[in-house]
């Protein structure tokens, strides 16, 4: 039984790993951050393994959990772990430049200045490629609470785009399941 | 452009980008790390015990076997850069049949009229399809591996060779470009362990090393390798190309 879970951890952490760090890495820009969401992540994943759900909702489950272990990064709350010095160093190593594309100025202060739970969901949405099931997954909330709140997100990110006549289509709500 | 795209385009980097940014090995290293820290912990070990009490012996079911206990690497001596279970044997205990047509090297391992322990295919793109039903004759599938261009060292073990070294000291990314599974996923093939190898690039002055061995953690930090076997652990590295290891 053993040897089954550890398989299936094995198997969740190939198939999911580049995800994760690809989450974390858009939304802090320290690599002992990235590095430690990574890990507490799947240290989390590999000690709640049962609870783990199967198929398309792994990942945003590993969403959620990475999100919560930011959260406590945000609150200080979170200790350095010693986990994965090598990736940790690797991860310092890489520049990762965190300018808007030239054209996009404009766009990217418009999201920055949205609320923190708007820019959230709608970075589910546009960066993770989540419907509303599964960013409802990974928020914790039902999912006519993540429809309702990716719209009003949406609505107010097209009210804050610089030109929203030329730039903006809203963007249908996608349901992948 | 909608919003989707739009703010597509504003992430600061994309999955693809981040999973290059980390080496396949710095990766396995923390995937040995936390599976050896729970390991440890004290509700695991008596799990364990509790285990190994009802079975007697460590059980396996008929698809897991060979991940032989602690399926990662742990230690210096063996660099995992990407970690894959092999394939799963067909009900009875039978290899299940290749669907790779018309490979160009078979060879059969002994005690086997019918089935191919791996196969070796060359693909129109320069990409080489490998197919491991058996760990058997690892000498044979590297020489047919650099009969067909493929500067490769084969172990039948989770270590390479005594007299290679890691290239540039483990200091290299080896991505997805040189070597990956056949479903690109990590995720085992119903036909066994297959793996497709882009020879063009593997690094000069390097050696692309795969093994594939039963594994086992003894204590923190500490790993013996087990013999070869159907299902077990493949690690893959890049070994610096002297003399001595070539020719090992």
């Amino acid at each position: 039984m053993t040897d089954d879970i550890q398989r299936r951890f094995e198997q969740v952490y190939a198939v999911h790993r580049a995800a994760i760090l690809g989450y974390a890495l858009r939304r802090t820009g320290s690599a002992d951050d990235a590095a430690d969401v990574i890990a507490e992540t799947f240290l989390t994943a590999w000690r709640r393994i049962d609870d783990m759900p199967t198929g398309e909702a792994t990942r945003p489950w590993l969403y959620g959990v990475a999100r919560r272990v930011l959260a406590n990064q945000r609150r200080g709350e979170q200790r350095r772990t010693a986990l994965g010095e090598r990736l940790r160093s690797e991860l310092a190593a890489e520049p990762c430049d965190r300018e808007p594309p030239r054209g996009l100025e404009g766009v990217a202060a418009a999201f920055r200045g949205l609320a923190d739970s708007d820019r959230e969901i709608l970075t589910l949405a546009g960066w993770e490629g989540l419907d509303p099931g599964q960013i409802a997954i990974v928020l914790g909330c039902s999912r006519n609470a993540a429809r309702i709140r990716l719209h009003r997100a949406r609505r107010r990110f097209a009210g804050a785009l610089p030109d929203a006549k030329a730039t903006f289509t809203p963007a249908p709500i996608r349901e992948n399941s | 452009m909608n919003d989707d795209a739009l703010l597509s385009r504003l992430a600061p980097v994309t999955d693809e980008q981040a999973a290059a940014m980390v080496s396949g090995q710095a990766f396995s290293e923390l995937a040995e790390d936390i599976i050896l820290i729970e390991q440890h912990r004290p509700s695991a070990i008596q799990a364990r015990k509790r285990a190994r009490h009802d079975g007697g012996t460590r059980r396996r079911h008929p698809w897991a076997v060979g991940t032989a206990g602690a399926a990662l690497a742990a230690g210096a001596a063996v660099a995992v850069a990407m970690i894959v279970t092999a394939g799963q044997p067909a009900p009875g205990g039978k290899i299940a049949p290749t669907k790779t047509p018309v490979p160009r090297s078979q060879p059969t391992p002994a005690g086997s009229a019918a089935l191919d322990a791996w196969t070796v295919t060359e693909n129109s793109d320069g990409t080489v399809k490998v197919t491991i039903r058996e760990m058997k004759d690892p000498a044979g599938l590297q020489a047919k591996l650099r009969a067909d261009g493929v500067r490769v060292v084969v172990t039948a073990s989770l270590a390479w060779p005594a007299a290679c070294s890691e290239w540039r000291a483990g200091n290299f990314r080896m991505g997805g470009q040189v070597i990956q599974t056949e479903n690109r996923t990590g995720l085992p093939s119903a036909d066994g362990t297959e793996l497709l190898i882009k020879p063009s690039a593997i690094p000069a002055g390097a050696l692309l090393w795969f093994g594939i061995g039963g594994h086992d953690v003894t204590r923190f930090g500490k790993s013996k390798n087990l013999p070869a076997q159907p299902g077990g652990v493949m690690s893959f590295a890049y070994l610096t190309a002297t003399q001595a290891c070539t020719s090992s």
